[in-house]
C-alpha cells in the first residue's frame, strides 16, 4: 500500500481564527450584495422562464436569507452566524460548481459517454477482473507477487479506460470552455467559497465562537446529509410542491393554471348512496352527474368519476391476490432454500432471474404465452386437459382462457406476470432473514420435540417479522402501483393498458391517461396525491402490525 | 435442517422431496426463458405453429427440377406438395351420409350441361353427377367442396395421393435462425441502447450507493436536533408514488436542457431515501463500541466512516446496489416519457423493447430475440457475480 | 484504502471530463439546447420569422416526424427527406422515426411541445387534429397556403379528409382553416385466406362481391363454413379498436355521430343493429376473441378473413399461404367504411413558419406519395392527378387492389370531433362494445345508457 500511497492534502489555514471571523464579517456583505443581485437578475431577468425561474429564485432567496442571518449573527459573535455563514458559502460553493458544470455541457455530455463508453467496457472488465484477484490474494495472504502485478494491471486497465472513453479530449474541451470570462469567474467563485468553508468549518474559528457541541454534530449532520438533502431538494421536494399545487388547479401545460382549489379532489371522491326499489333502474336512484360503481342488493353506489373508482377496485383486487401470491411462496421457497444440499445455490440463481429481466421484456415474454390461439399457456392446458380426459369418468372441456381479452381473466394474467416476477426476489429476500434466524433456538426446540410445522410456526415467523414486514411493505408499494405491465400486455386497449372493459385500469394507468393523453394535468395530480394516501396509509398498517407483533 | 435426527433413509427421502419441490418452482421459472431463447431462433412461419414446440424447426426441402420443394410424411411416405386441386364432396341420393370425396376436375353432370338430371332433396332440386366409385360409376349429388393436396412421391412423381395440405405433416428438422440476432438490432438498434442502459445504470448505482452512504452516515450515527424529524420526511418520500413526479420533473427537466439527454436519467435518481434507509438501518446495528474506540484516537468523522463503517457494510452496499440495478435497468416510465421515440441514441433498453414489440408485432421470433439480447448482459452478470448478487442480498437482510 | 479512494476519485473525474469532451466530437447533432431556449421565447417568433423571411439566401433547420409501421418505412421516409434537403435551399430537414405503438405517439408528441422540444412538422392521425387543434398547438397554415406558390389547392385533396382538415371551429363551417396536409389516406378491406376457403367448399367472397352478393349473409356463411374445419381454426378476425366495431355500425345505417359530429349516434336502433350482428357472430364463437390480437394467428394460417387496413399488406406479402382481400361485405344500409388519414401539421411553436409549409406541400406531392405507397401500407391522398390511383393499383399482391378503391368510394372520413372530446370518447365507447361483445352487456342495457355517457364528452 505504501508505494502508491498519495500525501495528504490540506489547505493552509490563512489568518488567525478572530482574525478571519472579521474577514468573514466583510466578505458576507460583498456576498450578501452579490446574492442580491443575483436575486434581482433571476426576477427580472427574460432569459428564465417558468420552473427555472422558480429555481433560481428559490435558490438565491434561500442563500440570501442565509447570508443576512450570518451578517446579523457574525456581527454579534454569535455561533450562529458561523452556522448560516458555514451555509451560505457551502452552497455557492456546490452551486458555483454545479453551474460550470452545467455551463460547460458535462451532465448534457452523457450522450457523448453512451457513444465512447462501450470502448471503455473492456478496459473496466480487466480492471475489474484485476481487483478481483488483489482481493482475492490478500485474503489467502499469499502469492504477494501475483497480487502486485494485479494491481498495476488494475491501475493500467482505469486509465486505459479513461483514455478509451476520451478523457484527453473531454479534459481539453472542459479547459477550453472554463477559460472563458464567465467559465473562470465561476471557478473563482467555486475555489473562494470552498475554502471559506472550509476554513470558517476548522476548530479554531468554532472555538473563538464558543460553538456548543450540539452545533458541532448539526453542522456535521446536515453536512454529510447535504447531497442527499439538496438532490431531495431539486428533484423531489421541489417538484412534489409544484405538483401539489398543480392538483389544485386546471392546467393542461400549454396554456395558465387556473387555480380551483379542492374541485379536482372533490370530482374524484364524490361517492353517492341511493337505495332502488324494485323497478328503479341505478341511475334514477342516484344523484344527477353520478353514475353506478357497483349496487349490492337494491343499494347503489354511484361516483361521479367512475373510472377512478374502478381503478381504485381493480388495484384493491390486484393486491389482494398478487401480494399472497407473492410474498407466500416465496417463504416457502425460502424455507426450502435454507438448506445445505447440494445444487441449491443454482435453483436459488435461477428463482432470481425473472427479477432482473425487467418488466418491458417479461411482459413481452408473457404476450406471448398468454396468446389464446398459438399461445404455450393454452396448449399446456390443453394437453393436461386431454390427459385428465383418458382417465375414467372425467370428461372437462377445454377452457381455452383468453388470458387478455377477457374482462373476467386479464387481472389475474397480470397477478401471475408480476407474481411470477418477484416470487424469486422476493425468496431471496426471506432467505436472508432466515439465515439470520440462530440456529441454537431450532436446536433447542427439537430437543423439545417440536415437530416441523411447530417450528416454523414459534421460530421462523417471529424471527422473520422485520423481513417480512418488509417483503410485504415493499411489494404492496409496487402492486399499488402497477403500470409497465399493463402498458407492454395491453398496448391497444383504450385508454392504453386499461385491459378489456377496463378490468386492469389501475390508479397509474388512469393517472397516466388523464395526464399525458387528455393532458388534465390538474386532475391528473389529483389523482396521484389521492394515491399516494392510499399507499401512505397501506403502509402505516403493515408498520402498525410489525410494531404490535414484535411487542405482543 | 434435519441434521440431528432421522434416519439416513429419511433424510434421502426428503432430499428427494426438497429437489422435486425446488425443481417444479424451477421449471415454472425456467420455462418462459426457454420459450424466449429457442423463440428467438424460429423462423416466422415456426413461430405461429399451432401446437407450438420449443425447439426452432424449419422444414426440410428437396430440390426437384431445381427448385426446392417442402417435404410432407404422408402415411409414412416422403412426399412433396404438386398443386391443391378442388374437391367436390358426394353422395348418392339415397345415402346422403355416405360421401365420397373426388376432384371436381373428373365428376361430369349426368345429362351433360343443358339437360342435367336432377333429383328433390329436402324440397330442393339438385343436379345428379357421374362419379366413378370403385370402378363403377354412381349417379351422385354433390353435398359440398373442399380442397385436397396432390402429393407426389420425391423419387417418382407420378406416384400421386391426395391429402389435406393444412393437416399434412411436414418434415421438419431444427434449423436455428440466427441472423434474427442481427435483423433485430439493425431494426432496433439495441446495441447502442444496451451500452446506455450500462452506462446509465453504472451511475445510478454508483451514484446512490455514494449519497447514500453519507446520508445513512449522518441519519444513524450524528444525533443533531430535528435529525429524526428529517429522516421521517426524508423516507416518506419512498411512499410517494413516482407518477406525481412526472410532469413537474418533466418541467425541471426541460429547465435544465436535459430533456432527451441521458443527464435526466442518472441524476435525478442518485439521491435515494430507499438507498439512504437501507445503509442507515444497518449503520445503527454496527455496535457504538467501534466508532468510540477511534474517536477517541483522534479519528474525524469522515475517517470513522471510510474505515470502519464502510468496510463492515460491504453486504448493505452490495444489497443497495443491486436493489438500484435492477431500479436503473428497469425503469420504465420515465425513460418512456422523457426520452424522445426519434432519439434512438439515446434510448434504454425498456424503450426500444417497448418500440420493438408495436414495430415487430408481426414478427415475435423478432420480438423474442429482441428480449434475448436484453436480458443477455443482466444474467450474464448475474451469473458470474452470482455470489455476490444474491448472497449479499441474502446475508445482509434487512434489520 | 487511501490509494482506492484516489483511483476512484480519478475515476469519476475522468468520467466526467470524459463526458465533457466527445460532445465537441459528436457536434454534428443538432443542438437541442439552443432549441429548448429558442421555444421557450415564443413572444420573438414574428421578428425570427421575418429575419428568415428576409435573408431567404439561408437554410433553416426543420424537425419533421411520422409515426412508421416498420424499417422499410424509415428508410423511405429518411430517403425522402434526403431527396427535398437536397433539392430545396430553403431549409435542412432532419428526419425522426417516432415510436410505432398508436396511442403513444400522440401522448410523446403533446409532452414535448409541453417541454419545447417538438420538431417543427409531425404527423398525427385524423382523430388527433383537433384535439391539438383546439389546445393551440398546431398553426392553421391556411394565410401561409394563400400566400405559398406551391400549394395546390384544397381540391387536389382527398375530399373526406380535406372537409375536416378545413374547419374553423369558431365558425363551426369547413373551408376557412387549414390545420395540415393529408400524408395518406388508407381503408379497411377483409384480408383472405383463400386456402381456407376453399378447403371449406365455401363461395370465394371476391366473387360473391363481383356478383353483388357479399353481404352479412354471406360473410357468415363463408365465417361459418372455415370455422367448422377444426377447433383451431377460427372463421373471422378483428382487433379491438375503434374503428372495427364502426364499420358494421356504419354498414347498418348507424354511425358514431350525428351529421355535425356534435352528438353520439351510438345508441340509434340502426347502430345497435350492426352491433348486434357482430356480437352474434362472436358469441357464436365464429372469431378470434375480441381483444387478443388477430395478426398472429391470421399469419398462421388459421383464420378465414381477417378485417384490417391497408397498413397490414407489407407483412403478409410473406404469408405462405394464398392470400388475397375483398370489400367489407355489405349490411342494411350497403357497406360503409372508415377512410383513414393522418395529416402533416406544423408546430405553433416553429420558427420557420413558411419553410415548414413548404415542407408539407414538397412532402404530399404526388411523386412522394407514389414512392411511399410502393411500399405498400398506404394510399395517396392527392387525387389530382388519375395516374396516383392507376400506379396504385400495380402495388400487388394483393391482387384486388381495387377493393381498396371500393372501401374508399363507400367511407366515412375518420374522427376528429372538433365540437367533443375524441379521446373521451373512444374511452366510454370502447369498453363498453367490448362488454356486448363479450356478452357482459345486453344490448337493451348499452343502448338505454351509451348515449347519455357519450354525450357527456361533447362541449
Amino acid at each position: 500500500m505504501t508505494t502508491l500511497s498519495l500525501p495528504r492534502m490540506r489547505p493552509p489555514r490563512l489568518l488567525s481564527a478572530s482574525a478571519w471571523l472579521q474577514a468573514l464579517l466583510g466578505w458576507r456583505v460583498l456576498h450578501t450584495l452579490a446574492v442580491g443581485a443575483g436575486l434581482w437578475w433571476s426576477l427580472t431577468s427574460a432569459a428564465l422562464e417558468g420552473p427555472g425561474r422558480i429555481a433560481a429564485v428559490a435558490a438565491a432567496s434561500v442563500v440570501l436569507l442565509l447570508d443576512l442571518g450570518a451578517v446579523a449573527g457574525l456581527a454579534m459573535r454569535r455561533s450562529f452566524g458561523r452556522s448560516l455563514s458555514l451555509a451560505a458559502d457551502y452552497l455557492t460553493f456546490v452551486g458555483a460548481i454545479l453551474v460550470l458544470f452545467q455551463r460547460n455541457d458535462v451532465f448534457r455530455g452523457l450522450d457523448a459517454l453512451g457513444a465512447t463508453f462501450v470502448r471503455g467496457v473492456p478496459f473496466g472488465v480487466v480492471a475489474i477482473l484485476a481487483w478481483v484477484v488483489t482481493g482475492w490474494g490478500e485474503q489467502r495472504g499469499t502469492l504477494t507477487q501475483v497480487r502486485r502485478i494485479a494491481r498495476y494491471v488494475a491501475y493500467a486497465a482505469v486509465a486505459g479506460l479513461l483514455l478509451a472513453v476520451g478523457l484527453l479530449p473531454g479534459l481539453a474541451t472542459f479547459l477550453a470552455r472554463t477559460a472563458t470570462p464567465e467559465g473562470l469567474l465561476l471557478l473563482v467563485v467555486a475555489v473562494v467559497s470552498g475554502y471559506l468553508a472550509w476554513r470558517t468549518f476548522q476548530s479554531d474559528v468554532a472555538e473563538q465562537l464558543e460553538v456548543s457541541n450540539q452545533t458541532t454534530r448539526t453542522l456535521d449532520g446536515l453536512l454529510f446529509a447535504s447531497p442527499n438533502l439538496l438532490g431531495f431538494a431539486a428533484f423531489f421536494a421541489g417538484p412534489l410542491i409544484f405538483s401539489l399545487f398543480v392538483s389544485l388547479t386546471e392546467w393542461d401545460a400549454f396554456g395558465d393554471a387556473e387555480f380551483i382549489g379542492l374541485a379536482n379532489y372533490t370530482q374524484i371522491l364524490a361517492l353517492n348512496v341511493g337505495i332502488a326499489s324494485a323497478g328503479q333502474s341505478a341511475s334514477e336512484v342516484l344523484a344527477p352527474g353520478y353514475f353506478e360503481w357497483f349496487s349490492v342488493g337494491n343499494v347503489v353506489v354511484g361516483a361521479q368519476d367512475v373510472l377512478f373508482w374502478r381503478s381504485i377496485r381493480n388495484i384493491v383486487v390486484f393486491t389482494l391476490f398478487a401480494l399472497p401470491l407473492s410474498t407466500i411462496p416465496a417463504l416457502f421457497l425460502a424455507t426450502l432454500l435454507n438448506s445445505k444440499a447440494p445444487g441449491i445455490k443454482v435453483f436459488r440463481a435461477i428463482y432470481f432471474v425473472p427479477s432482473i429481466a425487467g418488466v418491458v421484456a417479461v411482459a413481452l415474454i408473457w404476450r406471448q404465452l398468454f396468446d389464446s390461439t398459438i399461445g404455450w399457456l393454452n396448449y399446456l392446458i390443453s394437453l393436461t386437459v386431454s390427459g385428465l380426459n383418458n382417465l375414467p369418468g372425467v370428461a372437462i372441456t377445454d377452457p381455452r382462457i383468453q388470458w387478455l381479452s377477457d374482462a373476467d381473466i386479464a387481472l389475474f394474467s397480470l397477478v401471475i406476470v408480476f407474481s411470477w416476477m418477484f416470487i424469486g426476489y422476493n425468496a431471496v429476500l426471506f432467505l436472508a432473514g432466515l439465515q439470520g434466524v440462530d440456529n441454537t433456538l431450532y436446536e433447542a426446540a427439537m430437543l423439545d420435540g417440536a415437530n416441523r410445522w411447530q417450528r416454523f410456526r414459534n421460530i421462523t415467523l417471529p424471527a422473520l417479522r422485520p423481513t417480512t414486514f418488509f417483503v410485504v411493505a415493499s411489494t404492496g408499494i409496487l402492486t399499488l402501483q402497477l403500470f409497465g405491465e399493463n402498458v407492454v400486455l395491453f398496448p391497444t386497449t383504450t385508454p392504453i393498458g386499461a385491459g378489456p372493459q377496463n378490468s386492469t385500469l389501475t390508479p397509474v394507468v388512469y393517472l397516466y391517461e388523464q395526464g399525458f393523453r387528455r393532458f388534465a394535468f390538474g386532475y391528473a395530480s389529483a389523482v396521484a396525491w389521492v394515491l399516494f394516501v392510499l399507499i401512505f396509509f397501506f403502509t402505516l398498517v403493515q408498520f402498525r402490525r410489525q410494531r404490535e407483533q414484535a411487542e405482543g | 435442517m434435519a441434521v440431528v435426527t432421522g434416519s439416513k433413509r429419511r433424510r434421502r427421502i426428503e432430499r428427494v422431496g426438497l429437489y422435486l419441490g425446488l425443481g417444479a418452482f424451477g421449471a415454472i421459472m425456467l420455462f418462459p426463458f426457454l420459450v424466449v431463447a429457442f423463440g428467438s431462433l424460429k423462423e416466422s412461419s415456426d413461430i405461429f405453429r399451432f401446437p407450438p414446440r420449443l425447439l426452432p424447426f424449419s422444414q426440410d426441402t428437396v430440390e426437384i427440377d431445381g427448385e426446392e420443394q417442402g417435404l410432407y410424411v404422408i402415411e409414412g411416405e416422403e412426399r412433396v406438395l404438386l398443386e391443391t386441386i378442388a374437391v367436390g364432396i358426394y353422395a348418392p341420393p339415397d345415402a346422403l351420409e355416405d360421401t365420397v370425396q373426388v376432384p371436381t376436375a373428373d365428376v361430369e353432370r349426368r345429362g351433360g350441361f343443358v339437360d342435367t338430371e336432377t333429383v328433390v332433396i329436402d324440397g330442393e332440386e339438385e343436379p345428379l353427377y357421374d362419379v366413378e366409385v370403385d370402378g363403377e360409376v354412381v349417379a351422385m349429388v354433390e353435398r359440398g367442396t373442399t380442397t385436397s393436396g396432390r402429393f407426389a412421391a420425391v423419387d417418382d412423381l407420378d406416384d400421386v395421393v391426395g391429402a389435406n395440405v393444412r393437416l399434412a405433416e411436414q418434415v421438419d428438422s431444427v434449423a436455428p435462425q440466427t441472423e434474427n440476432f442481427r435483423r433485430v438490432t439493425e431494426l432496433q438498434n439495441l446495441d447502442r441502447s444496451l451500452t446506455n442502459t450500462l452506462l446509465v445504470t453504472l451511475l445510478v448505482v454508483g451514484g446512490t450507493v455514494l449519497t447514500s452512504i453519507l446520508g445513512g452516515y449522518a441519519f444513524a450515527r450524528i444525533e443533531f436536533p430535528g435529525r429524526d424529524a428529517l429522516f421521517l420526511v426524508y423516507i416518506g418520500s419512498i411512499m410517494v408514488p413516482f407518477v406525481i413526479l412526472i410532469v413537474p420533473l418533466y418541467q425541471l427537466m426541460v429547465a435544465l436542457g436535459w430533456v432527451n439527454s441521458l443527464a435526466s436519467l442518472v441524476f435525478p435518481f442518485v439521491f435515494n431515501a430507499y438507498g439512504t434507509f437501507l445503509i442507515r438501518q444497518f449503520f445503527v446495528s454496527i455496535p457504538k463500541d467501534l466508532e468510540e474506540a477511534a474517536v477517541i484516537d483522534g479519528a474525524s468523522r469522515w475517517t470513522v466512516l471510510w474505515r470502519i463503517f464502510v468496510p463492515l457494510s460491504t453486504p448493505a452496499i452490495a444489497t443497495l446496489s443491486t436493489f438500484m440495478f435492477l431500479y436503473a435497468w428497469n425503469s420504465f416510465i420515465w425513460p418512456f416519457i422523457v426520452i424522445s421515440a426519434g432519439n434512438f441514441d439515446n434510448h434504454v433498453l425498456t424503450v426500444s423493447l417497448q418500440q420493438l414489440g408495436g414495430r415487430a408485432a408481426d414478427s415475435p421470433n423478432l420480438i423474442l430475440a429482441g428480449v434475448m439480447i436484453a436480458i443477455a448482459v443482466p444474467v450474464t452478470v448475474f451469473v458470474l457475480a452470482q455470489r455476490y448478487f444474491v448472497e449479499n442480498v441474502a446475508t445482509s437482510g434487512i434489520k | 484504502m487511501r490509494t482506492k479512494r484516489w483511483i476512484a476519485l480519478l475515476m469519476a473525474l475522468g468520467l466526467t471530463l470524459a463526458a465533457c469532451g466527445e460532445d465537441e466530437a459528436t457536434d454534428e447533432a443538432p443542438d437541442t439546447d439552443d432549441e429548448v431556449e429558442e421555444t421557450e421565447e415564443p413572444e420573438e417568433d414574428e421578428e425570427v420569422d421575418e429575419e428568415a423571411a428576409a435573408d431567404p439566401g439561408d437554410a433553416v433547420p426543420l424537425r419533421w416526424r411520422t409515426r412508421p409501421d416498420n424499417q422499410q418505412e424509415i428508410d423511405v421516409y429518411q430517403s425522402v427527406s434526403d431527396t427535398i434537403d437536397a433539392e430545396w435551399d430553403g431549409a435542412t430537414l432532419e428526419y425522426e422515426a417516432g415510436g410505432t405503438e398508436t396511442a403513444a405517439y400522440q401522448d410523446v408528441l403533446r409532452t414535448e411541445i409541453a417541454g419545447g422540444t417538438a420538431p417543427d412538422v409531425f404527423w398525427i392521425p385524423g382523430t388527433d387534429i383537433a384535439d391539438f387543434a383546439n389546445r393551440g398547438l398546431i398553426l392553421d397554415v391556411r394565410d401561409l397556403a394563400e400566400a405559398s406558390e406551391l400549394y395546390a389547392g384544397d381540391d387536389a385533396y382527398a375530399p373526406g379528409p380535406m372537409e375536416l382538415l378545413t374547419y374553423d371551429p369558431e365558425t363551426q363551417t369547413s373551408g376557412p382553416s387549414l390545420w395540415g396536409l393529408p400524408r395518406d389516406v388508407s381503408t379497411f378491406a377483409f384480408y383472405l385466406n383463400n386456402d381456407l376457403i376453399a378447403e371449406a367448399g365455401a363461395p370465394d367472397p371476391r366473387e360473391l362481391d363481383e356478383a353483388g352478393d357479399w353481404n352479412w349473409d354471406t360473410f357468415r356463411e363463408v365465417a361459418e363454413a372455415v370455422d367448422g374445419l377444426g377447433d383451431d381454426i377460427q372463421g373471422f378476425g378483428m382487433n379491438n379498436w375503434w374503428a372495427n366495431p364502426g364499420i358494421w355500425m356504419n354498414s347498418a345505417g348507424g354511425g358514431f355521430f350525428n351529421e355535425d359530429r356534435t352528438e353520439s349516434r351510438v345508441g340509434s336502433d340502426e347502430s345497435v343493429l350492426g352491433l348486434e350482428f357482430l356480437s352474434g357472430m362472436y358469441q357464436d364463437g365464429l372469431g378470434v376473441p375480441y381483444g387478443e390480437d388477430s395478426q398472429p394467428p391470421f399469419q398462421a394460417g388459421q383464420v378465414g378473413m381477417q378485417l384490417t387496413g391497408r397498413w397490414s399488406t407489407p407483412a403478409y406479402r410473406d404469408n405462405d399461404f394464398d392470400w388475397d382481400v375483398v370489400n367489407i361485405p355489405a349490411g342494411p344500409a350497403g357497406a360503409i367504411n372508415w377512410t383513414f388519414w393522418g395529416a402533416y401539421v406544423v408546430n405553433a411553436d416553429t420558427e420557420h413558419p413558411e419553410q415548414a409549409f413548404e415542407l408539407l406541400t414538397r412532402l404530399t406531392d404526388g411523386d412522394v406519395q407514389a414512392e411511399i405507397a410502393e411500399l405498400g401500407a398506404n394510399i395517396p391522398s392527392r387525387v389530382d392527378d388519375p395516374d396516383t390511383i392507376d400506379q396504385f393499383l400495380t402495388f400487388t399482391p394483393p391482387e384486388n387492389n381495387q377493393a381498396f378503391i371500393d372501401g374508399l368510394e363507400s367511407s366515412e372520413p375518420e374522427g376528429p370531433l372538433w365540437e367533443g372530446d375524441w379521446p373521451a370518447f373512444d374511452g366510454i365507447l370502447a369498453p363498453a362494445i367490448e362488454g356486448v361483445i363479450a356478452g357482459d352487456t345486453s344490448l337493451e342495457e348499452f343502448q338505454a345508457t351509451i348515449d347519455d355517457e357519450l354525450n357527456a364528452t361533447f362541449d
